[in-house]
């Protein structure tokens, strides 16, 4: 079930990981007589694209644009309304949670805000430990061990096994939630704004963890974030969402450089740049506004 | 002179863990027309500074030193009761988050009277007009429906426009901001500080924008205090900030961040370690525990806030030419490219 290590990063264009076709997902928005909805909104409408193995699919757009939404229907943690989720060659799109379980060690998930994704009353070497016992993976002894490894991998000190959530920093909080999502070797990790609430130098030290990890371990990745910067200096391929729909999809740097949609290039121009006079909005953005 | 002056300011909160010292010998100045950027991550003192301002840091737990002087008279020492004119009147406030700023429970209008009349003896009448006139100003569509809506039927953008108009309803002379943009997507973002740049020319307000993000800074900011534990460790014009910052903390803020056109795939350059307990701070430099470029942990005395060039200050014990030759090596060739 766990796969051989994977050192290098098959970058060659081989079988895409996981693809999903037409995919959508509606959530009821007023509710008729007899409960029955009536009006659906359509938080996911439609979308389309694959993620290689060992490549990084970045997700941008701004609030209610469904990201997060693809997150959960990637990781099937809601249930799609239509369309398909294939993952390693096999349609899960609506699999039984029963049926997923042996999935589950594959598709991990790392979400915003570590600290209300950690159980505030177990230990970290517990909460790291969970999916592995939960699994049936290891043993006790050899779960502590793969845990102080992990723990000590993703930068935390393994001596602080025995500490609890509300004793680490914002930082380190996140790096419980990488190490819970790695220490079950997955193949694909879906990571949902993991930077976001993070302050900017930490949020920089977390970005090299998941880069290194990735590379390391040969993971495949769907980055989401409404941070466009962030986007494309962690992600091979982006693809920019605007209300549930995807409106560009291209290589990052393409998508940076030639913006094809007119929506692509309003969020880039809109991004203040860190510098000074004259440089205000992105060259970029401005140059492909001429184009 | 300049509008409104912080001096040496200190606060400092009693709590079971030990005195956190949040504000540590701060000093700015606000003039009319120009925003001051107040830069710093999480627990830097910069947030704290600012409500301290306004008296919302008075507590039974709290101490606070120095002082806040507005038209010659300090704050600091005034009743509550006086500052109870000030704020909203004199001093307005907006926050990062202007849901939890508006009563759910009241339309929009309403609270912007109510504000409007406990600080103004008019009537309802007219305090409703002038609310319409202010959520005109701050660019909300058909001001005059809009403001019998509720905080909820508006989108985050126009929350904080809501939140824009009912600070300048009562023409305040300063302006402070705290991380006003940061819960808005990008666009909106953008329309926000515009906004903020022009009301502070229009009206010639004084602004204090406090926020983490250097962007929004390069954006919207004529001078940049970078606030590191409690303490300022560099004050200059916004410029010289980006372009030749002399404090290591200032290098790594701006190197921690991706940038749209730096080349892709590189690692970022990131500060290293946490962030220091206020609790127990150490001697000397707050810094050095993370700096990459301090010698020797040597110097127990903590650097002064020391002016480099007119109107830079630094607060590093490196030389000056050690500072600039660091930068250089670390910018000086894409700074040229530019």
């Amino acid at each position: 079930m766990i796969g051989e290590p994977r050192n290098s990063r098959p970058n060659d264009g081989g079988e895409p990981l996981v693809a999903v076709e037409d995919l959508v997902k509606h959530f009821p928005l007023a509710h008729g007589v007899l409960g029955r909805s009536r009006e659906q909104v359509p938080a996911v409408d439609g979308i389309s694209f694959e993620v290689r193995r060992g490549e990084t699919l970045g997700l941008v757009g701004e609030s209610g644009s469904g990201k997060s939404t693809t997150a959960r229907l990637l990781t099937r943690l809601l249930e799609p309304s239509g369309g398909r989720i294939v993952y390693d060659g096999a349609d899960i799109t609506h699999w039984s949670q029963r049926r997923l379980r042996p999935l589950r060690a594959q598709i991990q998930m790392i979400f915003q805000d570590p600290y209300s994704s950690l159980n505030p009353r177990r230990t970290v070497g517990t909460i790291v430990g969970e999916p592995l016992r939960l699994l049936g993976l290891a043993g006790k002894a050899e779960r502590r061990a793969r845990v102080r490894e992990v723990m000590n991998r993703v930068g935390l000190n393994p001596e602080h096994y025995n500490r609890y959530p509300h004793e680490f920093s914002g930082g380190q909080r996140q790096r419980i939630g990488i190490a819970r999502a790695i220490v079950q070797q997955p193949r694909l990790i879906v990571a949902d704004e993991p930077v976001s609430a993070l302050d900017v130098s930490i949020q920089a030290q977390v970005l090299n963890l998941l880069q290194d990890l990735r590379d390391e371990l040969g993971l495949t990745l769907v980055f989401i974030s409404h941070d466009l910067a962030v986007v494309r200096h962690i992600c091979d391929h982006v693809a920019v969402m605007n209300r549930g729909k995807i409106v560009e999809l291209a290589n990052a740097d393409r998508l940076y450089s030639h913006p094809a949609h007119p929506y692509t290039a309003a969020l880039l121009a809109a991004v203040p740049v860190a510098r000074p006079t004259g440089s205000r909005t992105s060259p970029r953005a401005a140059a492909a506004g001429t184009s | 002179m300049a509008l409104l002056e912080v001096r040496d300011l200190s606060v400092s909160f009693a709590t079971l863990d030990g005195v956190v010292r949040a504000v540590d010998g701060v000093s700015y100045e606000l003039e009319r027309g120009r925003t001051l950027g107040l830069v710093g991550e999480s627990g830097s003192g910069k947030s704290v500074s600012a409500l301290t301002i306004i008296g919302l840091t008075r507590s039974p737990n709290a101490t606070i030193g120095g002082q806040i002087v507005l038209d010659g008279r300090d704050l600091v020492s005034r009743s509550d009761a006086e500052l109870r004119r000030i704020r909203g009147k004199r001093i307005a406030m907006i926050f990062q988050d202007p849901l939890s700023s508006l009563h759910p429970y009241f339309r929009i209008g309403v609270q912007i009277v109510e504000a409007i009349r406990t600080h103004e003896d008019v009537s309802k009448r007219a305090a409703r007009l002038r609310a319409i006139e202010a959520l005109e100003a701050v660019g909300i569509p058909r001001p005059g429906r809009r403001i019998d809506s509720y905080p909820h039927e508006l989108s985050g953008g126009m929350r904080q426009r809501a939140m824009l108009a009912m600070a300048l309803a009562l023409r305040p002379d300063v302006l402070i901001a705290d991380e006003p943009t940061t819960a808005l997507d990008v666009t909106v973002q953008a329309q926000v500080l515009e906004l903020i740049r022009s009301l502070r020319d229009e009206h010639g307000i004084a602004v204090l924008l406090i926020t983490h993000d250097l962007g929004v800074i390069a954006q919207a900011a004529d001078e940049v205090a970078v606030m590191y534990a409690g303490r300022i460790v560099e004050h200059a014009p916004r410029d010289t900030i980006f372009e030749s910052p002399e404090h290591p903390y200032t290098w790594g803020l701006l190197d921690s961040i991706p940038h749209l056109d730096a080349p892709r795939g590189e690692r970022l350059r990131a500060i290293q370690g946490q962030p220091p307990s206020l609790i127990r701070a150490s001697e000397g430099c707050k810094f050095f525990p993370r700096c990459p470029y301090q010698p020797a942990p040597a110097d127990e005395i903590e650097p002064e806030l020391a002016e480099t060039t007119p109107g830079h200050r630094v607060r590093c014990h490196l030389p000056v030419e050690e500072r600039r030759r660091i930068w250089r090596e670390r910018h000086g060739s894409t700074l040229l490219e530019r």
